[in-house]
């Protein structure tokens, strides 16, 4: 504490503080994708390393309380650290499978489609399986349970085929449904059929 | 209030640690200016001006 800096010290570290801040406003109208945020970050970094070293007089404290100062940004990140893997993680494993509707939605559409075939569409559980099942089974907590369309439909096979082609989202708790009208009516018709039933026929526990 | 008690004459340079403190007090709401500033106002500029 008792180190005295001069006044030229202090005018020089405020107009890097300026011309640092000057860059970071003109990297923000950059187009750098991806880098604008880190490189925003990096910049903020330089300058409170600045204001904590010298405005701070850090820079002519003991070793003491560079330490301190030291061991208290490391806990600062390491909470914020903590806070993001959980934040950045959010979506990651939401559906029974282990995949987001978003990073099943191009498997589902690239899956090969059995044939429309009479046989077929008399057993559409395999069907079901690799598409509707993936959400709405009995026990899912990503989307609506089979009893629950159940309820909502009873038994008009026209409306969950309506909806399947063209989902809206009423519930916000769930993720939205990806349109399945690629499957085409004949399907589709089957795969209504057979989770009316099966809610029909199984009781939820 | 520092400023005030400067003129006062109530500091030496035995005894300032309100000027110290307030000093401090000053940066650290500096420091969190410096990465608020880019993370409110100039996150995603580069796409909002076209």
């Amino acid at each position: 504490m008792s180190h005295i800096s001069p006044k030229s010290t202090y005018y020089a570290i405020f107009g890097a503080l300026m011309a640092l801040t000057a860059l970071t406003v003109y990297v923000a109208f950059q187009h750098l994708g991806w880098l604008n945020f880190p490189v925003a970050i990096s910049i903020a970094f330089l300058k409170a390393s600045l204001v904590v070293l010298f405005f701070m007089h850090v820079k002519y404290s003991s070793k003491l309380t560079k330490l301190l100062v030291a061991s208290t940004f490391f806990f600062l990140a390491s909470l914020f650290g903590l806070t993001m893997t959980d934040y950045l993680s959010r979506g990651w494993l939401t559906s029974p499978r282990g995949t987001t509707t978003a990073g099943m939605l191009p498997k589902l559409q690239a899956a090969e489609l059995p044939a429309v075939s009479a046989q077929a569409l008399a057993n559409p559980q395999p069907l079901f399986e690799a598409t509707c099942g993936s959400c709405h089974s009995f026990t899912t907590k990503t989307a609506p349970t089979l009893a629950e369309i159940h309820d909502l439909y009873s038994n008009d096979v026209e409306k969950v085929v309506t909806w399947a082609k063209a989902p809206q989202r009423k519930r916000m708790r769930f993720e939205p449904m990806p349109s399945f009208a690629h499957l085409g009516d004949a399907r589709l018709h089957a795969l209504a059929n057979y989770m009316l039933q099966q809610a029909a026929q199984t009781p939820p526990q | 209030v520092i400023l005030w008690m400067a003129k006062r004459k109530r500091f030496s340079p035995e005894w300032y640690t309100p000027v110290e403190m307030a000093g401090l007090y000053w940066h650290f709401v500096d420091i969190v200016w410096i990465f608020l500033f880019p993370l409110l106002y100039l996150v995603d500029r580069a796409h909002q001006v076209q």
